[in-house]
């Protein structure tokens, strides 16, 4: 196991290296730059060319990139060219609101998931079945965007139980945080559910067609424990690679809620970094989630090699 | 030996039981025709809506009106048809995941295959699709639409980016896959020649995957497009998008309720015809 | 348990399962009952008051996240905050005369070119000291730095020498007499000499305001509490204001339809006449924008003036005050406001809805059919309005092609005079005056502008205006309304101001003639 761990790690360092780069040339490609940003509507060249200057903007580029690798190296993101803050700071700030969510999201996402898969698979058959198909399916179909209007339509307009926008910390107060938590989470979490009650749906199909199961029903097992210990346990591999990606696309599509819910975190952080060309940010929140998306498929890797052994003995794709 | 039909049926695409019926079978599941009807009629309906409206800016004073005999979704902001809009708006997404699913495609068969003929191109190509999977879409996005102007051009290329790396994943292990298959290992011994079975029954076999995968591909892209309207760097006004539409719908649901029906039923629609699609095809031509 | 998971037949109905689902029911039940509701909280209550109570939080929401650095410009990002933190030392009242607020008095001497001011004494800064003449010198410097962004930087330009002969008493000395000098007194906040280096990046942001800058995440949140020393005893009433950002145009007004917040600053006119009709709200005006439409005067066919003129005439503006404004602007040929004393109804109305006669000058001048491209500043207003004018532009004649530019990208090009044959932006500063407007505008520059308008003539009448003395200052801005209507690089559609919807559980909240909001006297019942 851990000769595997270590084999993957220089590859990772290089994702990383190479991201930071494309992270650092790409946002300057665009038009304008910080200094453009801060000097306002009314600025002639001259006080951007000023500002600029004074952001340390007119380096010549490998220089900036040199010495922001070494901010990175040491751990804090250098500072925020817009605000003047350390980009960490920024950071810390809004990562509990967008993790609050994640979480939340990522939880709601394997109950219910894995609630539908199993209603269905332990089904087999009949409306029930078809009819949590036929929502699970629509609720793939949706963006999360979408999903969160409906939601809002709901549970906040039409019945106005939950709050529609804006946030409150768990940490601060767990019983009104979360309630602002809900909708957004549950926003997020609803189309990914869906992809995985639908996986393990058919993994179950596919596991209770296999010859042990029906070996296990035709020795009278009860039915209930043939679904748990064999053909659950069976599909749920396949199901944990789709987890790993899942959580993956909520954080992507975290931003969108983001702003449908006027919440503060991470994802708004990006968007305004983007449109202020705030190079520093985005290169620090780029590497993150790249980072999080290689540590993400490395997780996935192990729970799979812990799963399967042919995986830890041998081939490699 | 093998004929074209044979090797989808017969030695079909991996670890499947030879249980499907290929296409056709897609398509005479509820699911398949269902599916394929809906997206039928959603491009029947873009295609011809030009010729029966005068444009999807026909602007007037009648702003925000109520759902009616005229205006089936009401009017927007600016007077014109919410109907005719997303209409139009539904031909512009189709052109754009057409466009771009179809060059990610395209493109991503090339590399993937191009990873699985040669050891270190397969692992570089690898990492390199590490990065662009994990680089967060939207900020792509973002920067592309900033780097080329917002707009149709801009949309196409984050599609094909983000649409690249399923694809090219698909290609590189369905070749790998075919490769140690035995047919293949038994044609060798035959001596055919590896061109000929290349062309005649690994090609096909991978494609397979590759087609079935569009359907979901589309979807994605879908999501992706409504995400940067949602940010603004979407299509241009006055030309509509279904997610520009859907975004402006929301912005304006408390001034018409309708508005919002419109694009997001449309976008519904379209999803959830690729989704079935998806479906079938994975049940019957994948046979899993 | 048969296969299927129901009971066997003649046993009752009665199951596991259903126990535990009515368990989870009944705790469920328990929860929601006693636990808050956060939309319940968010209400408070309505209490008719009898008079001004002291105490509470005020909750803003605010659609630009502040900028320190802004503290001397009229800007978004500083409108919410500006006149809470700071003051200045004079402000105008309904009428346009400057009254006197940190400063006691003034007297220009030697034909205007120096101004003595005194100050008061009584004023402490955010840190305890005293406010004497550094810092006012200090901030009446600041305007004229790059990083100040703000539009009273040419006036603040105009100062060659300060001296202060005790600490309450300053004396500036200009280049030349200045007819503006009190748009610099509005916006020059005065600020803390001591720290004004903090303003960057927000570590430091301290003046003589009934609040006190307490804690900001940036794009987030901004906290200020109740200055106990301020000026005036007794005030200001409120204990705290909380401010939010929130950048999504839907989102603000929810949450001020939700109560998360008693103030929204910055909706969009659609929005605010959505919640006029809400008895809970009511609808302030704040600072007037001019939104206009910007000519590339060397890009053909605006290479000719008929081409020029003609888009004027082809705007429907009326039909873009209602749709996009809500009726809330006002259509006008002037970018700037009554106000100024060198407004004139028939000027605003210089140019008419006249599509016929636009068509006309363009068939004239040839240019029926050609191709130009519309650069267009990514906010929702100017969108919309660019919308209409496309349509009406191609409704006499021309091919019109949007290009929506963000914020950044339009600002560069703007800068470097480097945008399309035709642009779409809206100006902030239609309330400070015709002068200043055509001084610090880079759209209006007569040295150099967007539109590469170069003309002796447009620089001499500018000039005459800044330097005009009392009499002579109408009139000198009229000359330059019609020379610019007559050349036509630019034209101004509707003047509208941006919409503050407030809860009616706040009263005597107000704002400054630039439309900064003022909480002197505002409170919570």
């Amino acid at each position: 196991m851990i000769g595997y761990l270590i084999r993957r790690i220089p590859s990772a360092v290089l994702v990383l290296f190479a991201t930071s780069v494309l992270a650092f040339v790409l946002p300057r490609l665009a038009p304008g730059d910080p200094a453009t940003a801060l000097a306002g509507p009314e600025a002639t060249t001259v006080e951007i060319d000023a500002i600029r200057a004074d952001l340390g903007l007119d380096r010549p580029l490998l220089t900036q990139y040199l010495d922001w690798l070494g901010h990175a190296l040491r751990g804090d993101f250098a500072t925020s060219y817009v605000t003047g803050r350390p980009v960490v700071d920024l950071i810390a700030d809004r990562a509990g609101s967008t993790v609050q969510l994640a979480v939340l999201a990522g939880a709601l996402m394997v109950v219910l998931g894995l609630g539908l898969g199993l209603a269905a698979g332990a089904v087999g058959r009949g409306r029930v079945r078809t009819g949590i198909d036929v929502l699970c399916t629509v609720l793939l179909a949706m963006p999360a965007f979408l999903s969160g209007l409906l939601l809002v339509l709901l549970l906040g307009i039409a019945v106005p139980i939950l709050p529609v926008s804006g946030e409150v910390s768990l940490l601060d107060d767990p019983e009104i945080g979360i309630q602002y938590l809900i909708l957004p989470a549950l926003a997020l979490a609803l189309p990914q559910a869906a992809a995985v009650g639908r996986l393990l749906r058919s993994a179950m199909d596919q596991a209770r067609r296999e010859e042990y199961v029906r070996t296990a029903v035709a020795k009278g097992v009860p039915a209930r424990q043939i679904v748990v210990r064999h053909v659950l346990r069976n599909s749920l591999s396949s199901s944990l690679v789709t987890l790993g990606i899942r959580f993956g696309e909520i954080l992507g599509g975290a931003i969108v809620v983001e702003a449908v819910f006027a919440r503060s975190g991470l994802g708004e952080l990006a968007v305004t970094s983007v449109y202020q060309r705030d190079y520093v940010v985005l290169q620090a929140l780029t590497l993150i989630a790249v980072g999080i998306a290689v540590l993400t498929q490395l997780l996935t890797e192990i729970g799979l090699a812990a799963l399967d052994p042919r995986i830890r003995l041998g081939a490699t794709t | 030996m093998s004929t074209g039909s044979t090797a989808r049926t017969g030695s079909t695409a991996q670890g499947s039981t030879p249980n499907g019926r290929g296409y056709r079978g897609a398509l005479r599941r509820p699911r398949g025709i269902v599916g394929a009807a809906v997206l039928v009629v959603l491009v029947a309906a873009a295609l011809l809506v030009p010729l029966f409206t005068a444009g999807y800016d026909a602007q007037s004073t009648d702003t925000f009106a109520a759902p009616g005999w005229e205006h089936p979704f009401g009017t927007d902001e600016l007077g014109r048809d919410i109907a005719v809009r997303t209409l139009y708006g539904l031909r512009v997404d189709l052109v754009l995941l057409s466009a771009g699913v179809l060059a990610a495609m395209v493109v991503g068969t090339l590399l993937g295959a191009a990873g699985a003929l040669s050891r270190t191109a397969g692992l570089a190509l690898q990492r390199v699709l590490d990065i662009v999977q994990g680089f967060p879409s939207l900020i792509l996005g973002m920067v592309i639409a900033l780097l080329l102007g917002p707009g149709i051009g801009a949309l196409t290329v984050s599609i094909a980016i983000f649409s690249l790396p399923g694809f090219a994943r698909l290609a590189r292990a369905g070749l790998l896959a075919q490769e140690r298959r035995d047919y293949v290992l038994a044609a060798q011994t035959l001596g055919i020649s590896r061109w000929r079975v290349l062309v005649r029954h690994i090609i096909p076999n991978t494609i397979d995957p590759i087609i079935v995968h569009t359907a979901i591909a589309m979807v994605v892209a879908i999501f992706l497009e409504t995400g940067l309207s949602v940010v603004g760097l979407g299509i241009q006004p006055p030309e509509p998008s279904l997610g520009s539409l859907l975004n402006s719908g929301v912005r304006f649901l408390s001034l018409s309720p309708a508005y919002v029906l419109g694009p997001a039923l449309a976008l519904l629609l379209l999803a959830l015809s690729f989704t079935l699609l998806s479906d079938a095809l994975n049940e019957e031509v994948l046979a899993k | 348990m048969n296969e299927r998971g129901n009971p066997p037949p003649g046993r009752s109905a009665v199951t596991r399962r259903t126990i535990l689902l009515g368990m989870a029911g009944l705790g469920a039940g328990t929860l929601l009952s006693g636990c808050r509701l956060a939309v319940a909280e968010a209400r408070g209550d309505t209490g008719a008051g009898d008079g001004p109570r002291a105490g509470g939080t005020l909750m803003v929401a605010v659609n630009s996240d502040p900028a320190p650095a802004a503290a001397q410009s009229q800007l978004t990002t500083s409108m919410t905050w500006r006149r809470l933190v700071f003051e200045t030392l004079s402000s105008y009242d309904d009428n346009g005369v400057p009254q006197p607020a940190l400063a006691t008095g003034w007297e220009l001497g030697e034909g205007g070119r120096v101004v003595t001011i005194d100050l008061r004494r009584d004023v402490l800064l955010h840190s305890g000291r005293p406010m004497d003449a550094r810092d006012v010198m200090y901030s009446l410097k600041r305007p004229a730095e790059p990083a100040s962004g703000s539009q009273v930087r040419s006036i603040a330009a105009l100062i060659t020498d300060m001296t202060a002969d005790d600490p309450w008493t300053v004396r500036v000395r200009l280049s030349r007499p200045a007819a503006n000098l009190f748009d610099l007194f509005e916006l020059a906040s005065i600020i803390d000499h001591e720290s004004g280096a903090g303003l960057a990046d927000g570590s430091a942001v301290i003046g003589t305001g009934p609040f006190r800058w307490e804690s900001w995440v940036p794009g987030s949140s901004l906290s200020m509490v109740r200055n106990p020393h301020y000026r005036v005893q007794g005030r200001p009433y409120l204990d705290r204001i909380q401010q939010t950002t929130i950048g999504d145009a839907t989102a603000l007004v929810t949450a001020v339809r939700g109560s998360r917040a008693q103030v929204a600053y910055g909706t969009a006119p659609l929005d605010a006449k959505g919640l006029s009709a809400d008895g809970r709200f009511t609808v302030v005006p704040s600072a007037a924008a001019a939104y206009s439409v910007g000519i590339t005067v060397t890009e053909a066919p605006f290479t000719d003036v008929r081409v020029r003129q003609a888009i004027g005439y082809a705007i429907d503006r009326e039909r873009i005050n209602s749709s996009v404004f809500a009726g809330y602007g006002e259509a006008s040929s002037l970018w700037w406001t009554r106000r100024d004393p060198g407004w004139s109804e028939a000027q605003s109305r210089a140019y008419t809805f006249d599509p016929d006669r636009a068509r006309a000058l363009i068939e004239q001048a040839g240019a029926v059919g050609s191709e130009v491209v519309f650069d267009v500043r990514s906010i929702l207003a100017v969108r919309s309005m660019a919308e209409i004018v496309r349509y009406d532009l191609e409704n006499v004649g021309l091919r019109v092609r949007i290009q929506a530019l963000d914020d950044v990208t339009f600002n560069q090009r703007l800068a470097a005079g480097k945008l399309s044959a035709l642009w779409a932006s809206a100006f902030g500063l239609a309330d400070i005056g015709a002068v200043t407007f055509a001084s610090s505008v880079p759209a209006f520059l007569p040295s150099r502008n967007a539109s590469r308008f170069d003309s002796a003539e447009y620089r001499r009448l500018v000039d005459a205006a800044l330097t005009a003395d009392e009499p002579n200052r109408a009139s000198s801005v009229r000359a330059i309304g019609s020379f610019i209507h007559e050349q036509a690089f630019d034209h101004c559609v509707v003047v509208a101001p941006l919409m503050t919807v407030q809860s009616r559980r706040l009263r005597d909240a107000g704002k400054t003639a630039l439309g900064a909001l003022r909480l002197d006297d505002a409170y919570l019942v």
